[in-house]
């Protein structure tokens, strides 16, 4: 197992390398001058020149590049052009409001989507499941920004039942945590909710259907348990690439959700990176994302292990 | 009523009003504010973005502040004079005003303070170092500013409360920072304002607390100047970006000031008891820049062709309600009553088709001339007029416009390179205090259409040469009868902003930003 990490570990530094390259290049061929942005609206042309030479982006963009990946092998990501402080500084401080809106939300989504499926399989073809997989779909289409206005107004402007914005951290206390944190989490689980649902519902289909779950019933086993010891257990297995790499997404993809209720994580940072064209900052978030998806893959590929013996075999 | 009786009951009746505002005054709570933009930097010197300096108006101050009417008023100054040839400014500090970091104001703060801001402002700065001899301390409480040539606007430079912004640090801490490009770090932003700084979270929250020990003018409150006193023990200025959020905390009573609320909510807002409209006539106005270095807007009469196009006043009613906006053909707001000028309104508010197209034809082009307009995202305050303008301008086949749509950092581009032909624009009130400030009126800048004109030029170094009221009014006139002559770039007009606060806050104002000094809770919360 410690021989496959390493093997794993190590082949994500290529995938790094490329990452590295792939955003700087991209970013550089966007059009956009942070110099002049930098610089101030009252800027004359010299001195938006002088804040260029400043930045290092006057230099031919193969110089550029050479020192920015010798930075990068110090594992030195640089300033922000425009918060003027490291870039990993700024990340790391974002990373709270993040990563609890997107386990509050995969929290949300399991919860939901794990029964959901379960029954629309376990009844399928009844109104049951109908209801439950038209649930699902309407989780799909509906996209988080008019979700998470609807949330705002309903509950909290018209019934006034949670708080409607704001980010209030874990060391507050565990109740003001989570009732700032319902409706940003409802807001953006419930894609995630509705995809896992779906799968779950199907691979518990496909599991039902084989000969040892047949046998179980033969044995006269109860129905109770056959569904949440075997059939759920190995249903899991496809269902947890599903929640792994979506837990990925909602780490990189809460921009609008964080925007709507105010909470100050790295969705926000992230489009301002973007807006202004903090080449620095946004080379290290599109890093750091890899790095998260990366890490989400290996810890999948360590549940299937977990989840089916014969998978442990080959590690 | 003889005059004298009359004005004794007006001064016996303005007595007894601010004595029932002093008693009404309490002192205590948090303040909670929404508010949309985050700022890069609370260093006042360091950029541009009002976001910066609606935190620093409530933390540092100038030499002098600018009232209600946006005239400038002395704030840390007691006494200034200016020699009667305009070449020596000099100007006594007050006596005692502490700043938050327990240091006494003194000539040396204002001199680090000033040198720093003149390397770093780029619209007054320029004029004020193209004259200046020496700044230097003449004793603890004394400057002396020593010119080549008089400076006439000189009180509105040091009363900027936005841009680059000529507030007072501790020299001790900007000796920290002596690199051009430096930023004061927020636990340096150390000012002699009514509010400290407490703590900055990023995109979160900036936190104010009361300084106690804040030494209050004893005139009046107006505007930026006057008594600045701090009533609230601290001071929330929550970031929430996204209007919605502002709209529904301000109606849960979550925020008790929340800024810059899209004007289409006006009614709901108007219906509702749990908060009270506050809108700033004249907070803000857009415009079209005409790109004057290449075909067709090098020549003037293209440019006079489209003002006599653009209908501004359905474009104002396109973004605001009636009421929330002004039809003004002056390039200044409506408040800024020492500019501000109707001289060019009919060719503001008319339209002619027909002379646009003599003027087009005499020109030597054929109708519909193709342009290109550059312009932001329209889903900004005031946004929508372009593509109204864009829609006028097609229909009267007289032009064909490529509105090409960006986001501002291209934008800040593609303005340098010239290639457009016009552009959108957005200004609020601050940088328009004045002839000599505005980057519409600096050829030099791509908001300017980069224009260049000597007789604009005669009447700026008239500008800078006065200080008298009537030369300005006079300057004032000729310069509105140039610029509808010239044409440099149509204003469109001016729309309101629209904040809200909570029924229990007294003393609010907003003079194109929050202010939280001379504010205070009546009643619950």
């Amino acid at each position: 197992m410690r021989s496959y990490l390493a093997r794993r570990l190590a082949s994500a530094i290529p995938v790094v390398f490329v990452v590295a390259i792939v955003g700087f290049v991209l970013f550089r061929l966007t059009p956009g001058d942070p110099a002049a942005l930098l610089a101030g609206d009252n800027a004359s042309r010299e001195q938006i020149e002088r804040t260029r030479q400043y930045l290092g982006l006057d230099q031919p963009l193969h110089v550029q590049f050479v020192r920015y990946l010798g930075r990068l092998a110090r594992a030195d990501f640089g300033q922000s052009i425009f918060l003027g402080r490291p870039v990993t500084t700024a990340i790391l401080e974002r990373l709270e409001p993040t990563v609890s809106l997107a386990v509050a939300a995969e929290v949300f989504a399991l919860a939901l989507a794990i029964p959901l499926g379960l029954l629309a399989a376990v009844r399928a073809n009844t109104w049951l499941d109908q209801v439950a997989m038209a649930f699902a779909l309407a989780g799909l289409s509906i996209p988080a920004f008019w979700l998470g206005l609807l949330l705002v107004f309903s509950f909290g402007v018209k019934l006034g039942w949670l708080p409607v914005g704001e980010f209030r951290p874990l060391s507050d206390g565990i109740v003001p945590f989570l009732r700032h944190m319902i409706l940003p989490a409802v807001s953006l689980g419930l894609i995630q909710m509705a995809l896992t649902a779906r799968m779950v519902r199907s691979s518990m289909l496909e599991v039902l259907r084989e000969d040892y779950i047949r046998t179980a019933h033969a044995k006269g086993m109860a129905a109770r348990v056959i569904v949440l010891r075997h059939a759920l257990r190995n249903a899991l297995i496809p269902t947890v690439t599903v929640i792994g790499l979506g837990f990925g997404a909602l780490v990189s993809g809460a921009v609008v959700v964080e925007t709507i209720f105010a909470l100050p994580g790295l969705g926000r940072l992230t489009s301002t990176a973007l807006l202004n064209r903090d080449y620095p900052l946004i080379q290290a978030i599109l890093m750091f994302v890899a790095m998260i998806f990366i890490v989400m893959n290996l810890l999948v590929d360590l549940a299937y292990a977990y989840l089916d013996p014969r998978l442990r075999v080959r590690y | 009523m003889s005059r004298i009786g009359s004005l004794l009951a007006v001064a016996l009746g303005t007595l007894l009003a601010l004595t029932t505002i002093a008693s009404a005054q309490k002192p205590g709570g948090t303040y909670e504010v929404a508010y949309d933009l985050s700022p890069f930097t609370l260093d006042a010197m360091a950029d541009t973005i009002s976001a910066k300096s609606h935190i620093v108006d409530n933390v540092q101050e100038g030499l002098f502040a600018p009232d209600a009417a946006l005239v400038p008023k002395p704030m840390l100054v007691d006494k200034w004079t200016v020699s009667p040839d305009g070449l020596t400014w000099t100007f006594v500090l007050r006596k005692g005003v502490p700043f938050h970091n327990g240091e006494i104001l003194k000539a040396d703060d204002v001199v680090a303070s000033l040198k720093r801001w003149l390397v770093r402002d780029g619209t007054w700065a320029p004029h004020i170092k193209a004259r200046l001899d020496s700044i230097d301390r003449v004793d603890d409480l004394t400057v002396r500013m020593k010119l080549t040539k008089p400076f006439g606007a000189m009180l509105e430079a040091l009363s900027m409360v936005e841009g680059v912004q000529p507030v007072i640090f501790p020299k001790s801490v900007l000796d920290r920072y002596p690199g051009d490009k430096d930023r004061v770090k927020e636990e340096d932003v150390i000012g002699t304002g009514p509010y400290k700084l407490v703590s900055w979270e990023r995109d979160r929250r900036i936190v104010l607390a009361r300084f106690d020990r804040y030494a209050a003018r004893k005139e009046p409150l107006s505007g930026f100047s006057g008594n600045k006193t701090a009533y609230f023990e601290r001071v929330h200025h929550n970031f929430v970006p996204e209007a919605a959020g502002r709209v529904a905390g301000a109606l849960t009573g979550r925020y008790d000031l929340a800024i810059n609320l899209p004007l289409d909510q006006m009614a709901q807002i108007k219906g509702n008891p749990a908060v009270v409209a506050q809108v700033n006539p004249y907070g803000g106005r857009t415009e079209l820049t005409f790109n004057s270095t290449i075909a067709p807007f090098d020549k003037k009469a293209m440019r006079q062709a489209v003002a006599n196009v653009l209908e501004p006043e359905e474009m104002l009613a396109a973004i605001a309600p009636k009421g929330l906006y002004t039809v003004n053909s002056s390039p200044f707001f409506p408040n800024q009553s020492t500019w501000v000028s109707k001289i060019g309104f009919e060719t503001y508010s008319k339209r002619d088709l027909k002379k646009a197209r003599e003027l087009i034809t005499g020109a030597g082009f054929t109708p519909p001339v193709a342009i290109t307009v550059i312009s932001v995202p329209v889903s900004l305050p005031g946004g929508r007029q372009i593509q109204v303008a864009v829609q006028q301008l097609d229909e009267s086949k007289l032009f064909k416009v490529d509105l090409q749509i960006m986001d501002w950092t291209v934008m800040v581009q593609k303005r340098w390179e010239k290639k457009h032909n016009a552009m959108y624009n957005a200004f609020n009130v601050w940088y328009q205090n004045d002839l000599v400030a505005p980057t519409w009126n600096n050829p030099q800048h791509p908001a300017s259409g980069f224009l260049v004109s000597p007789a604009r030029d005669e009447l700026l170094e008239r500008r800078l040469q006065t200080t008298s009221a009537a030369e300005i009014a006079r300057i004032r006139d000729d310069f509105h009868r140039w610029f509808w002559d010239e044409v440099p770039l149509f204003p469109f007009g001016n729309f309101a902003t629209l904040d809200t606060v909570g029924p229990h806050v007294k003393g609010s104002q907003h003079i194109g930003g929050p202010i939280y000094f001379g504010v205070w809770f009546d009643g619950k919360k």
